[in-house]
């Protein structure tokens, strides 16, 4: 869990994590908003179907993975929230395929 | 088309000071860049974050907003800025792909500077991959980027500048840290000693480091060194920490552990141009070998800043100058006889960043490079063992690139960043070589995971121009 240090006086935005509506602030990245939210959980890993949160918050090591408006796959940390974004976690089981919240 | 230019690869300290350079001697630069605004990690968002409350502007401290005058000095007529790309495969030619948005461009540099600085040395420790552990690194962007700090209990571990600067602003940003955990032992200062001496040119350094240090007290942060190994541990996600050290465990329970052993050179680039590298024993990484300017194996291609060897964001600007000036004799804008004039001054500036390093990387000296533990996960895309890749090494695998397709370890989106120097490291000990012969993965395009739409988009641009 994080929290904010200073202020963010950026316009608030609305974007929904499956499907749950979540306040937001213009410009910021999608892993600081979900992290400063609590979320505990981005995607599973494919292989064991291990929770991951994002790691390097420099868009090297792709563990923030998420899949945002339909997309699969998008980088948390490199992507920046929209109003009306729609964000899922991901859970990529390399033996069944995708299967989306 | 015709139009000489220069790419400059990464907007950081690296790439922006080059790019300075190159445009104060009338060259045409076009900087290429993931970030939307420059600086890269070491200044990154500086320039919202100079609006912000003082108390804020104090916890990240005044080197890092020594980086506004760069990011001023990009607004030239001679520098043509892309934001937000994904370069995804660079040719020996200098052309150079990438992505905006999903649409594919290219452009072909006359020469090309590779600017795309470090990253954190991977950490491959009993629980590394669990939600809730993260790079110390990791957190200092979070807070730079989007001002925000772990809430609840902290533990950092590991060792290096870094990770204590790191320690210190959270502790004043008011986060709860339990326990600074430090690999650093009494045989390290011992060790680091004797590279004092020279180190003693650069004190305004050394003093940065000694302050850090009695503040990190003055904070009251538990600040346990000599710790031997660590573990981290949690049903589904991080729960505690154990360390271990002269004999005894100790466990303590936290919400975030920040994770670090110093950083290393991004090396995708230039191991994906095939541009020779060499092995440092002392940090335990490859950088591209170059020489006094910068310029590769490639006579194209030149690296620039910690990409080329771990510097420091001075050091990387004073080497990516270098650099620019180099490129503007062999462009004909500088004439050859003023080069070595020119670079005297910046040239005895980074001798001074240089010879502090051996006392840092002595003293900050990466240890838990190669866990015992046979279920560590080594490659965090694939989620590779260690027990995967000591089994592979038994059945006579003979180096990285063959353990790619025994375990898939290095295949996954990140592309080995996370992974190839602990599986060099696992590998190499098991095969009683060293790194150095066993070498590295091979790095092919694409660099970062591309969708066919976007290859699909080059095509269509190509055509248009035609």
């Amino acid at each position: 869990m994080f929290k904010l240090v200073r202020p963010n006086t950026n316009q608030s935005v609305t974007i929904y994590f499956n499907g749950a509506p979540l306040t937001a602030f213009e410009n910021e990245t999608v892993a600081a908003a979900l992290l400063r939210q609590g979320k505990k959980e981005f995607r599973t890993t494919p292989v064991k179907q291990q929770k991951r949160l994002p790691f390097c918050m420099m868009g090297t090591c792709y563990d923030c993975l998420l899949t945002i408006d339909d997309l699969q796959d998008v980088q948390g940390c490199a992507t920046y929230v929209r109003d009306g974004m729609q964000i899922k976690t991901q859970h990529i089981n390399e033996k069944q395929g995708s299967d989306h919240e | 088309m015709s139009k000489q230019t220069v790419v400059v690869i990464g907007a950081g300290a690296a790439g922006m000071a080059c790019a300075c350079t190159l445009a104060q001697h009338d060259i045409c630069v076009t900087l290429i860049d993931e970030q939307p605004q420059a600086g890269g990690q070491i200044y990154r968002n500086l320039t919202e974050n100079q609006h912000m409350p003082a108390d804020f502007k104090d916890l990240l401290g005044s080197d890092y907003f020594k980086g506004a005058d760069l990011i001023k000095d990009l607004d030239h007529p001679q520098i043509t800025h892309h934001a937000r790309c994904v370069i995804w495969q660079i040719d020996e030619d200098g052309t150079v792909y990438f992505s905006v948005d999903g649409k594919a461009q290219s452009i072909k540099g006359d020469y090309v500077v590779v600017a795309t600085g470090a990253l954190e040395r991977p950490t491959p420790v009993k629980g590394w991959t669990l939600a809730g552990v993260m790079g110390a690194g990791a957190a200092q962007v979070a807070m730079k980027r989007d001002g925000i700090v772990p809430s609840g209990d902290v533990v950092l571990a590991g060792c290096g500048p870094l990770l204590l600067l790191v320690a210190q602003q959270l502790a004043k940003a008011g986060c709860q840290i339990k326990a600074l955990l430090d690999s650093t032992t009494t045989k390290d200062h011992v060790n680091a000693l004797p590279s004092l001496l020279p180190a003693l040119s650069n004190m305004s350094l050394l003093k940065k480091g000694m302050e850090i240090k009695v503040s990190l007290k003055k904070l009251g942060i538990p600040h346990i060194t000599g710790v031997e190994k660590i573990e981290m541990s949690g049903d589904t996600a991080l729960e505690q920490i154990t360390y271990h050290k002269d004999g005894k465990s100790h466990t303590l329970a936290c919400d975030t552990v920040l994770l670090h052993q110093g950083v290393v050179p991004n090396i995708q680039i230039s191991r994906q141009l095939n541009l020779d590298h060499q092995w440092d024993e002392s940090l335990r990484c490859w950088h591209p070998t170059t020489d006094d300017w910068g310029q590769s194996s490639n006579q194209n291609i030149f690296v620039a800043g910690d990409g080329a060897g771990i510097i420091g964001a001075l050091g990387s600007q004073y080497s990516a100058t270098l650099s620019a000036l180099k490129i503007s004799v062999l462009m004909g804008k500088l004439p050859e006889s003023d080069l070595l004039k020119q670079a005297a001054p910046i040239r005895k500036k980074l001798k001074a960043e240089q010879a502090v390093r051996p006392f840092i990387n002595t003293l900050f000296k990466p240890k838990w490079l190669r866990p015992d533990d046979e279920d560590v996960v080594v490659c965090r895309c694939e989620e590779t063992t260690v027990k995967d890749i000591k089994r592979s090494a038994d059945i006579g695998c003979s180096g990285p690139n063959q353990l790619k397709s025994f375990t898939r370890a290095g295949m996954g989106p990140c592309q080995g960043r996370y992974c190839g120097l602990s599986v060099v490291e696992i590998l190499a000990h098991a095969q009683k070589t060293t790194p150095d012969k066993l070498g590295y993965y091979r790095i092919r395009p694409p660099l970062k995971p591309l969708r066919l739409s976007e290859v699909a988009s080059l095509n269509t641009l190509d055509q248009k121009d035609a």
